[in-house]
């Protein structure tokens, strides 16, 4: 898969190719907004990682660009002014996902495998945390190199969860994803299948945070 | 935190300009008024007794003129002149030096026309010759006459003098008080704008001697409206400024492939991420400061405060997974009006404050509801609390608490403060009763409740 990074920092834009790279990405850096514009009008591009603070064009433009064209290339937005209305604007215009600098780069590297995965509609990738790996092509997880075997329900929870890795995912929201807006639900079943995939997978691989939902560090 | 200074109210901001004219006015009106009668007083005392001297004059010589040109006797004569004059002359006559008639009114002792001596300290006199100077007459009148009547003279020119002037004082505290009603006009106006409020007074409507003054004070509010613009776009380079760094600082980091190094290395490359995830904490926290000292915010919007909560707690929830403390949001559905950073700067500070003095394996507890019709909002957790003495010095900017063993926290309580003291809620901390440790709970005052 093709990343174009468009960031102008040289430090964080190095530490990323080296990441990405190693992440079996092939990573095209680009550090001026309007050389990154050429680019993108170029295409053939999997997935992009754009700051929003750049010489030449800024992200938000370059961003407002991409999308007037209908390119619907997956953008990740990195930032670092933390204003909330920075944020709001950036998923305005189009942004995919958003990460505040300084991010963690594991958390980076889970956001962009997520989304290519979301835009190739594919289930040919795996998710790995930790000693746990999911399969989404073979809907196997294996839990230090020993395949569990997991009902439907369980496997979609620990996907769903997995994809949004470090990010609470409310409770409703997955009562929602598993049951749809009609079959209602027992209000404490989304407690009972989290409890069996804790016992299946470890304690600590799902978190709670109580009056909330749900979350995998 | 500091209250905004309280608007003068109106009486005493014109009672001021007032007091200052009339501290200007009376000294001066007084003293004229002083001086004026002291000139009449003066001028009187001269005229009356001049006319007194002449009239004596008069007196004595036409006594003489009577004793020489017909034969009547001293007494004769007296008569027939005092019948027409005032009782208060006194008349004596010599013969051959020796009195032959002395009025009533006629100092003891007085025998001569007294020369510069004692007498004429007292008395007005005159004399004149007849009957071949062999007759004296002498007409006298006691200074004392004089002064009475120049007194009530005086006293009739000071009194109407001193209405006049008070009449003035009065006239004058009307008039400064129509005079200066413009100046309260717009000191009303200017009281009733709402502290953001940077747009230009104008000078429409107001009276000339007022426009510099409106003028300048509109020049001011331009300055500070681009002192404002200047220090919005501060604060946002700011936050990129100090980001890209330490992003470039982490992301080059976890570059390093960790399973090729040794133990201390490896315990190395944490404290580094630490001291970014620190200084990231720090940054964050100034520049959120930065940004609620601004003056130019919006108005809240009405939020429910129990949703909001739960996406202000999530995202602080994998820093409480990474401290392994348990974290958990009992919230009671509360509407509130409160702007989205407002919250998310006193929840995030507290929580974060929690989660630093909790310590690994903690518990945090946020929760909020309404009583009352006010909406609180609290923190808890089981960490070991603050003694009662030591929570007022909390609240102090860059103060840490005895004893604190997390580094960073310092700022918190102080951005709590700062931002709770704005929306005029309240900041009381106290033990959690449930869990044990410090319990932060904020009030909402009413009208924010909605």
């Amino acid at each position: 898969m093709r990343i174009l990074l468009i960031e102008d920092d040289a430090i964080v834009g190095d530490a990323l190719v080296k990441s990405l790279g190693r992440d079996r990405a092939d990573v095209v850096w680009s550090r001026d907004g309007l050389e990154a514009e050429a680019m993108l009008r170029g295409g053939g591009f999997d997935l992009v990682v754009l700051d929003l603070g750049l010489p030449g064009q800024d992200g938000l433009t370059l961003l407002r660009g991409l999308r007037g064209r209908g390119d619907v290339t997956p953008v990740l937005v990195l930032t670092a002014r933390d204003g909330v209305e920075d944020r709001i604007r950036g998923l305005d215009h189009g942004a995919d996902d958003y990460l505040l600098k300084p991010f963690d780069t594991g958390e980076l590297l889970a956001r962009c495998r997520a989304l290519l995965r979301r835009a190739q509609g594919r289930g040919d990738d795996r998710i790995e945390l930790g000693q746990l790996t999911v399969d989404l092509q073979a809907h196997t997880v294996t839990l230090a190199g020993r395949v569990l075997t997991l009902p439907q329900k369980e496997f979609r929870l620990l996907v769903y969860l997995a994809e949004r890795r470090g990010r609470v995912v409310p409770k409703p929201q997955l009562e929602q994803m598993l049951y749809g807006w009609d079959e209602g639900a027992e209000s404490n079943t989304v407690e009972v299948y989290v409890s069996a995939l804790r016992r299946k997978i470890g304690a600590a691989s799902i978190r709670t945070l109580r009056g909330v939902g749900y979350m995998i560090p | 935190m500091t209250p905004p200074p309280a608007a003068p109210s109106g009486t005493a901001a014109r009672l001021s300009l007032r007091r200052r004219l009339f501290r200007e006015l009376l000294p001066p009106l007084f003293l004229l008024w002083l001086v004026g009668s002291g000139f009449i007083l003066m001028r009187s005392w001269d005229e009356i007794g001049d006319s007194y001297i002449d009239q004596l004059e008069h007196l004595a010589f036409t006594l003489a003129q009577v004793l020489d040109e017909t034969a009547m006797t001293a007494e004769e004569a007296v008569e027939s002149v005092r019948a027409r004059r005032d009782r208060n002359f006194f008349v004596i006559v010599l013969r051959e030096g020796q009195p032959v008639l002395r009025s009533a009114l006629a100092p003891e002792g007085m025998v001569a026309m007294p020369g510069d001596g004692f007498e004429t300290r007292r008395y007005y006199l005159a004399s004149a010759e007849a009957r071949d100077g062999t007759v004296q007459v002498i007409t006298g009148l006691k200074k004392e006459e004089v002064r009475q009547l120049t007194t009530a003279v005086v006293g009739g020119a000071a009194l109407p003098m001193a209405l006049v002037m008070i009449g003035m004082w009065a006239v004058m505290y009307v008039g400064v008080g129509r005079a200066l009603a413009p100046v309260e006009r717009l000191r009303a106006q200017l009281a009733a704008r709402s502290p953001g409020a940077l747009d230009p007074v104008g000078t429409e409507g107001v009276p000339e001697d007022l426009q510099p003054l409106v003028r300048a004070l509109d020049d001011l509010l331009s300055r500070l409206r681009d002192a404002i613009a200047s220090e919005r776009d501060f604060v946002a380079d700011a936050s990129h400024e100090l980001r890209t760094p330490l992003a470039a600082i982490r992301a080059q980091v976890e570059t390093i492939d960790r399973a090729a190094l040794d133990a201390p290395s490896r315990e190395a490359l944490d404290q580094v991420l630490r001291g970014v995830d620190r200084s990231t904490r720090l940054a964050q926290q100034l520049l959120r400061l930065a940004r609620a000292d601004r003056l130019d915010r919006p108005d809240a919007p009405e939020t429910c405060l129990h949703e909001a909560l739960a996406s202000v707690v999530s995202e602080l929830f994998p820093a409480a997974v990474r401290q392994d403390t348990e974290l958990e949001l009992a919230a009671d559905p509360v509407m509130l009006r409160i702007r989205p950073e407002d919250l998310g700067m006193l929840v995030g500070n507290l929580v974060e404050n929690a989660l630093h003095h909790g310590g690994p394996g903690g518990q945090v507890r946020v929760s909020c509801g309404s009583e009352g019709g006010v909406a609180w909002l609290r923190v808890e957790d089981a960490g070991p609390g603050i003694p009662e003495a030591e929570r007022a010095r909390l609240f102090a900017r860059f103060r840490r608490g005895d004893g604190a063993r997390a580094h960073g926290a310092g700022l918190g309580l102080s951005i709590v403060d700062s931002v709770a003291g704005r929306m005029g809620a309240t900041v009381t901390l106290g033990r959690s009763a449930d869990l044990g440790g410090l319990s932060a709970e904020l009030r909402f005052p009413p009208e924010a409740t909605v």
